[in-house]
């Protein structure tokens, strides 16, 4: 109790320190609701900076850009369909056709106050739990990563509420292209086709901003004079008590998986928010209506995105491990100053780790302040017509993906994956299905391999280990329950008669 | 054509990737180190899964097509909209063009050409604004990434770079 009455009379006691959360949660929404840029760029950009600063007032700056940029990418993944940072693809499912549906602020109002209360979850989890969630973070061995993935990558039969196969068939696609590059065991270089530039994989920026953003603007030229009209509802409200009371669950839920992902390391806030949108429309009474624009489709991965950004700190923090690509890049800042995080960094630099603590919670609770005022400027942007809107969109989308390696290749690869989302689109392939494959492929690859290794090829020791079959377990009734649910909905329209299918 | 030819079309064409992309797979070269989980294990079980699931679907669009065809026409005739395809394409066409002027010609000279063009094609906002809209965009952008964030833009090639290179 003295450490944190000592950081947060530290925190207090300096108008700069305060001034540096408020500075930084503004700085991160602007960066993680810009297309490419992403909170990494964000935190990057500012390490030359932190020179000048005492460290406690360094990671001040970083931990609240790391909040920002979190929820920053849901708004223009609300507005635009184009997520901002690869955590807030997720949010784009359900976020867009509620905005597309004039109900844009509401899905703002949901984004912000998930992302506030999972932020909230995830860091006290961090202030409180951080050794023992260390320790179970070390427990995860590589069969518990892969059916961690598959717990994920089951949900693809639940999600659409279409096809199964078709559903299936679109996170295949996605497993399918995770496999471009190298081999992660052998180093073998797998379909690149002889282009050098393929060996790294493709990567994820391109692939969600092309599958998004480019293939949302070809569509809606597509649909000419019916999409041209502005929208002018705009006013961002946060939800009420009660339809907070409606997604106390899902908040829940998410909040606690994002907490647990984030802390194991290198897993991060997309695969959080993705497996927590798995979970939700597992959950759900509707499975069905998920991407049609439904709130818990909005609450689950913002809450779980945001409560992994404090789960990740704590493998930075405890064990000195980054839990993401955004912490891995914090740890650079903290080298510079000379702190070595670890075990000993929690006992002997106790006013930095609890600076930290208190300032990433000031950071969640300012994100609510700033968050309706941002999203409220940002959304103005749908009143204007989209010959306007469109165009600058492709641009900054181009913009964005150049300035992540400043090669053209990456663009490349976002138009590439623009045809591609427009393809899954008009023939009724769910993006969700297609993302979630992506995201969860490598993982599920890398770890199944490392595991069989590691048990000598024997399957039934692999799937053993008691998390691992927890989760496999999970997955296998996630996988008849969704299969069902397509059965139960067939026979409800056979029910129904032929006037529903051509209502359909 | 039907949705029905184009879903199957579109499915049957998936399977046909997925058997391509597994045959290649059989191809990779294989170790005895790592016998059991070689460089093909992971994309033999995906693209082996996905010629399997694509193949039902493609079935599937199969069968509704025949019964789409033994149906009255009225009923049966489901035409995809060769308009929205076409402006579809067009606008592609335009941002593959944009993508490798982007490249050759610079950021700056190539947004403001891409804009106008994309602009006039979608029927809506004022003329007049369109045209303002374009350079201006283009110069705040310019600034922001380049003297604001210091992130590179492309400058192009030849007499386009040394262009570029006056401005940032």
């Amino acid at each position: 109790m003295a450490e944190y009455l000592d950081a947060l009379t530290y925190i207090v006691s300096s108008p700069t320190n305060l001034f540096f959360i408020v500075f930084s949660v503004i700085w991160g929404i602007a960066f993680g609701s810009v297309p490419g840029l992403t909170g990494i760029v964000g935190v990057a950009l500012l390490i030359p900076f932190t020179y000048a600063f005492e460290s406690e007032q360094s990671l001040l700056l970083l931990g609240g850009v790391y909040v920002g940029a979190t929820f920053g990418g849901s708004i223009s993944a609300i507005l635009f369909n184009t997520p901002g940072s690869p955590e807030a693809a997720c949010t784009a499912l359900d976020g867009y056709p509620m905005a597309k549906r004039g109900e844009a602020g509401k899905a703002l109002g949901i984004a912000l106050a998930s992302s506030a209360i999972g932020g909230i979850f995830g860091t006290l989890v961090l202030m409180l739990l951080a050794p023992p969630m260390a320790q179970l973070a070390l427990e995860f061995g590589p069969p518990e990563y892969f059916a961690l993935a598959v717990l994920g990558i089951s949900a693809i039969a639940s999600i659409g509420g279409g096809s199964v196969l078709k559903g299936l068939t679109a996170g295949l696609i996605g497993l399918g292209i995770a496999t471009v590059g190298l081999d992660p065991i052998t180093g073998m270089g797998r379909y690149t086709f002889g282009n050098n530039m393929l060996l790294t994989g493709i990567s994820f920026v391109p692939v969600i901003i092309g599958t998004f953003a480019l293939a949302e603007v070809l569509t809606r030229v597509g649909e000419g004079n019916k999409s041209s009209t502005a929208i002018t509802d705009v006013s961002t409200k946060l939800p009420s008590r009660k339809e907070m009371k409606d997604s106390t669950g899902t908040l829940a839920r998410s909040s606690v998986i994002g907490a647990i992902i984030g802390a194991l390391p290198g897993v991060g806030a997309t695969t959080a928010s993705f497996i927590s949108y798995s979970e939700a429309v597992r959950w759900s009474r509707h499975p069905e209506k998920f991407g049609t624009g439904v709130p818990e489709g909005i609450a689950a991965p913002e809450s779980a995105n945001n409560s992994a950004v404090g789960g990740s700190m704590i493998p930075l923090l405890a064990l000195g491990i980054p839990g993401s690509a955004t912490t891995a890049v914090m740890l650079g800042g903290l080298t510079v100053h000379g702190i070595i995080p670890g075990p000993l960094l929690m006992e002997q630099n106790t006013r930095l780790v609890y600076s930290v603590f208190i300032a990433m919670m000031l950071a969640n609770v300012l994100m609510l302040a700033f968050g309706v005022r941002a999203a409220r400027y940002f959304a103005l942007i749908l009143t204007v017509p989209y010959a306007y809107v469109g165009p600058a969109i492709i641009v900054m989308c181009m913009t964005g993906v150049y300035g992540l390696n400043g090669n053209m290749v990456d663009i490349g690869v976002m138009l590439a994956f623009g045809v591609v989302g427009v393809l899954l689109r008009v023939m009724k392939y769910p993006v969700a299905s297609f993302i979630i494959g992506l995201v969860l492929g490598p993982i599920a690859e890398k770890s199944l391999r490392q595991g069989l290794m590691i048990a000598d090829h024997s399957y039934l020791e692999f799937a053993a280990r008691p998390i691992t079959a927890t989760l496999l377990l999970l997955s296998l009734a996630s996988l008849l329950y969704g299969f069902y649910g397509q059965y139960k909905l067939a026979r409800d329209r056979r029910k129904d008669g032929p006037l529903a299918d051509t209502a359909d | 054509m039907s949705k029905n030819v184009i879903e199957f079309s579109f499915a049957f064409g998936l399977c046909a990737i997925s058997v391509w992309f597994w045959l290649i797979a059989d191809g990779f070269p294989v170790s005895p180190r790592y016998e059991g989980i070689d460089t093909d294990f992971w994309p033999k079980i995906t693209f082996g899964l996905m010629a399997v699931a694509s193949g039902l679907v493609a079935l599937g669009s199969l069968r509704d097509w025949l019964a789409a065809r033994r149906a009255p026409a009225s009923t049966s005739v489901n035409p995809a909209d060769w308009g929205a395809i076409g402006r579809m394409v067009a606008m592609g066409l335009l941002v593959l063009v944009y993508f490798i002027a982007f490249g050759k010609v610079g950021f700056l000279l190539s947004t403001v050409i891409f804009l106008w063009a994309a602009s006039a094609m979608i029927p809506s906002g004022k003329f007049w604004i369109k045209v303002v809209f374009a350079p201006v965009f283009t110069i705040l952008l310019t600034l922001l990434f380049s003297y604001g964030l210091s992130l590179p833009l492309p400058r192009g090639v030849g007499p386009f770079y040394d262009f570029s290179l006056l401005l940032y």
